[in-house]
């Protein structure tokens, strides 16, 4: 990672990203502890569809103000990460982090066929599998049955969590086990009545009534290890967006030392049909100021090393603009950069820039590589089976360090 | 016209009678949840006109308008503006929520809640709240009715319009967001178009805007209308220029519609809506057949789903998971609690997962057992909790009540009576007597002998037990 010529560091850090960056910049490499069975996953999803060509912009290729004249950004504006690639002027943490060694990004990642629907799309991320909606398990989910289901060690009903939210996604479902979806920590408190169904004498295994029985027995379980992780003393501010809470409270399980394994948690508002100068930088504000203040606190509760982010959206967004002006905005589209945050990471770019020579006939970027490799790259990590969650022929990336 | 076999009416026979069991489910289904009350006047109309009398709600004059009212209190009140101050979202969940419990047509209020969720628009910057009122008006209006009129009426809704970018489809920048929705939501489902479906199908409603950005009505700009010929789904869409160009939109809504997948596409959301989770291929084909057989018109097909044998099928009977709103709604209703807003019914409701008028995405919510998990079952059981622990009022005192604790759990000395009471007014069928004893064996264990702490214990058990979750 080197500084653009003529942009100074100073001018940076006088930014408002000044005091994430400085403590990024000064210890993220103090702390090395490589405790394989302390390693957690938190995958967040930029949900709608981000413009990966707005976030990772290609450098220095003309086609791209031909092809989105309105959407282009000001090139002075971009925040360079490589010779080749700036990012969003909105993400300035996210630089910092690449400039600490605590980013990696895969650009063209996307799916083996491209389908452009949100729903499909997601499945298919979630399924791990072109399977999609059809599948009875997640990718995490089949991570955790292959490899951690009854691990003394390192299970718990807490292992999969999805935060933020109150839907459980596809990707941590799993044969056995039900795991929580959670929208806020604080209010997670097991009542001293109702959470009490019996053993459910006469239920139908399978059916609706033995699962909501099982997943009352799972909330006893995982609410009692909640309980340990409320009311941590000491913890930086983070911003009072929808994600900086989902973070604290991934942040707060951590700290509480609870074994969990993989955080689910999910960004709104990547759909920028229209409109979508103003909303994409919103979000990707949203998106840098919640992540920064994140890794700030992993460093300071020494899990950086352990404790993996992966950012991924279920499509990228087509090349050229659709409508005009401040209203322009852009329909579905296909690959995107996936990126992963961590001291584990190999930090930098893997990959050339997006290539707009090359469209497909709907006008849409090809994919470079599908989103099982950037997987297999990270159940390796996660010490889990690649090929028995995701099938073989995913050869992982060297994006992280063993 | 004869009757596909997997939906033949029920005829009530010796072995399967029209019975109290039928009754609760169809209650159950067909509403939020099945009170005594209720369950005793469909029994006793017999099974054609019981389904009759859910089916037929006034289109006009609104009984529920005049008790709000009476009532008096805002919150009851259609959300309207107020000295200039724009509508409340809260205001409007608060103002849903309340006549899904105090309505006596339930399935009016339960096939809107499938059309919000079927056409499901947000509220934002862009989508002030008045124009999801109006949207509901709509939906409301012709919940019931022919698809055709509902569909139509959507495409021209001005927060659909704005949600799914119409406003900004223009000739010279079609935008795909709503051709691609159209197909894939709401009418054929995924696998059955092609993306050159939904750039030609962009290009048709080119034009289909709104009249003004403040307080907007439909308007089509020909100006902005692509007039070339399109080509969807197989078919030759004519150009037109002019105003005949908002023709064509009505030619390709109309198209969607023709031919078995756009039927056995509804037919399946309602058969999950109404029926089960995971309806057999035969039985969507079927239900499929008879939707477009009645020409998509709503109330025909509910009038022969609900009263047909597959309906009320024992096998079927407390199988679903109740939404959200059928679980909150259901224990209100249950508990005769009249004063929703001692609980904040919408913020419960939106607590819940179940955010009226702002759902998760614009495929609305996800059904079935998607609701359960280990996360939601424990919000469900606080919310058990905070309603049996509502103040206790006497049902005999004049005003609006919450909980009578003395009618609810009167003269009941032993648990299991207690419990066993409390499931079939609380559940509206039976609880079995194994559950019933262990039920009472926890209540026991953790709750005082006697006293109304007692019966809020007893009813926090049941509202949290599984069989409640279900309808």
């Amino acid at each position: 990672m080197r500084s653009e010529p003529g942009w100074t560091r100073r001018g940076f850090l006088g930014g408002s990203a000044a005091c994430a960056a400085t403590l990024l910049l000064s210890g993220a490499r103090g702390e090395r502890r490589t405790d394989s069975e302390r390693r957690t996953l938190v995958v967040l999803r930029l949900s709608g569809g981000n413009d990966g060509l707005a976030t990772l912009v290609p450098l220095g290729d003309e086609r791209l103000a031909a092809l989105r004249p309105d959407l282009v950004l000001p090139a002075l504006d971009l925040l360079r990460v490589d010779p080749q690639h700036g990012l969003h002027p909105a993400l300035p943490r996210l630089r910092a982090a690449f400039d600490a060694g605590l980013a990696a990004c895969v650009p063209g990642v996307g799916l083996p066929s491209s389908n452009l629907s949100h729903f499909k799309s997601r499945a298919i991320w979630d399924a791990g599998g072109e399977r999609g909606a059809a599948s009875p398990d997640g990718w995490l989910g089949r991570h955790w049955e292959l490899a951690l289901r009854g691990d003394a060690r390192r299970d718990s009903p807490l292992a999969l969590v999805a935060l933020g939210t109150d839907a459980l996604p596809l990707a941590l479902k799993s044969a056995h086990g039900n795991w929580p979806a959670i929208p806020r920590l604080a209010q997670w408190v097991a009542p001293q009545q109702g959470l009490e169904p019996g053993a459910g004498a006469g239920f139908v295994p399978g059916s609706n009534a033995a699962l909501v029985l099982e997943c009352q027995r799972r909330a006893r379980e995982a609410s009692a290890l909640v309980a340990r992780a409320a009311g941590r003393s000491r913890a930086p501010e983070y911003p009072a967006s929808p994600l900086g809470a989902a973070l604290r409270d991934a942040a707060d399980l951590l700290a509480a030392e609870l074994p969990v394994r993989a955080v689910w948690l999910e960004l709104d508002g990547f759909d920028t049909h229209t409109r979508q100068r103003v909303q994409h930088a919103r979000a990707l504000a949203q998106l840098d100021a919640a992540l920064g203040v994140f890794l700030e606190d992993l460093r300071a509760l020494r899990r950086l090393e352990d404790v993996l982010v992966l950012v991924h959206s279920e499509f990228g967004r087509r090349p050229a603009q659709s409508g005009i002006g401040a209203d322009a905005g852009s329909d579905h589209g296909t690959a995107g950069p996936v990126f992963l945050l961590g001291g584990g990471v190999r930090a930098g770019i893997h990959g050339g820039p997006a290539d707009l020579a090359a469209l497909d006939e709907d006008g849409n970027l090809r994919v470079e590589v599908d989103f099982r490799r950037v997987y297999a790259s990270v159940l390796e990590w996660l010490g889990g089976a690649a090929t028995r969650v995701l099938g073989a022929g995913f050869e992982p990336l060297p994006l992280l360090r063993s | 016209m004869p009757v596909p076999g997997l939906l033949a009416p029920f005829r009530p026979s010796a072995d399967d009678p029209w019975d109290r069991a039928r009754a609760a489910h169809l209650a159950a289904r067909s509403g939020f949840g099945a009170t005594p009350e209720e369950i005793d006047r469909l029994l006793a109309l017999g099974p054609e006109r019981a389904v009759e009398t859910r089916l037929d709600w006034p289109g006009g004059a609104d009984p529920l308008e005049a008790r709000a009212r009476e009532l008096g209190a805002p919150l009851y009140e259609f959300p309207a503006e107020d000295e200039g101050r724009p509508p409340a979202i809260a205001d409007a969940r608060a103002w849903w929520s309340w006549r899904m419990c105090a309505t006596p047509n339930p399935l009016e209020e339960r096939l809107t809640l499938f059309w919000h969720a079927h056409f499901a628009c947000q509220e934002s910057d862009e989508i002030p709240l008045s124009l999801l009122l109006r949207q509901n008006r709509v939906l409301r209006a012709h919940a019931a009715g022919p698809f055709a009129v509902l569909l139509a009426l959507v495409a021209r809704d001005p927060a659909m319009l704005t949600f799914l970018d119409g406003r900004r489809n223009v000739r010279a920048r079609p935008n795909e967001n709503w051709a691609r929705e159209l197909m894939e939501l709401f009418t054929l489902g995924v696998g059955c178009y092609t993306q050159r479906d939904v750039v030609e199908i962009a290009r048709v409603f080119t034009g289909w805007g709104v009249s003004r950005p403040r307080d907007p009505e439909f308007r089509f700009h020909a100006e902005l209308h692509d007039p070339s010929d399109k080509r969807v789904l197989g078919r030759v869409v004519r150009g037109r220029g002019g105003e005949e160009g908002v023709c064509e939109g009505d030619e390709v809504l109309a198209a969607l519609l023709d031919g078995p997948a756009a039927a056995e596409f509804l037919a399946r959301k309602l058969l999950r809506w109404f029926v089960e989770d995971d309806p057999a291929p035969e039985l969507v084909e079927a239900a499929g057949a008879r939707l477009a057989a009645c020409g998509f018109h709503v109330r025909e097909f509910l009038r022969e789903l609900l009263r047909s044998q597959a309906f009320g099928a024992p096998s079927r009977r407390a199988t679903l998971v109740k939404s959200p709103a059928g679980f909150l709604v259901s224990a209100v209703r249950a508990l005769r609690v009249e004063n929703p807003q001692l609980l904040a019914l919408g913020d419960r409701l939106r607590e819940l997962g179940m955010d009226l008028f702002h759902p998760p995405s614009v495929a609305g919510w996800e059904l079935g057992p998607a609701w359960i998990h280990a996360g939601s079952v424990l919000l469900r059981a606080r919310f058990a909790e905070q309603i049996a622990a509502l103040p206790h009022s006497t049902r005999k005192v004049v005003g609006a009540p919450a909980l009578d604790l003395e009618e609810l759990g009167q003269g009941l000395r032993h648990t299991d009576a207690l419990v066993r009471q409390l499931g079939a007014r609380l559940v509206g069928r039976p609880l079995a007597e194994a559950r019933v004893a262990e039920l009472a064996e926890r209540l026991e264990q953790r709750a005082p002998r006697e006293g109304h702490a007692r019966t809020r214990a007893a009813i926090a058990l049941v509202v949290g037990s599984p069989e409640f979750a279900l309808e």
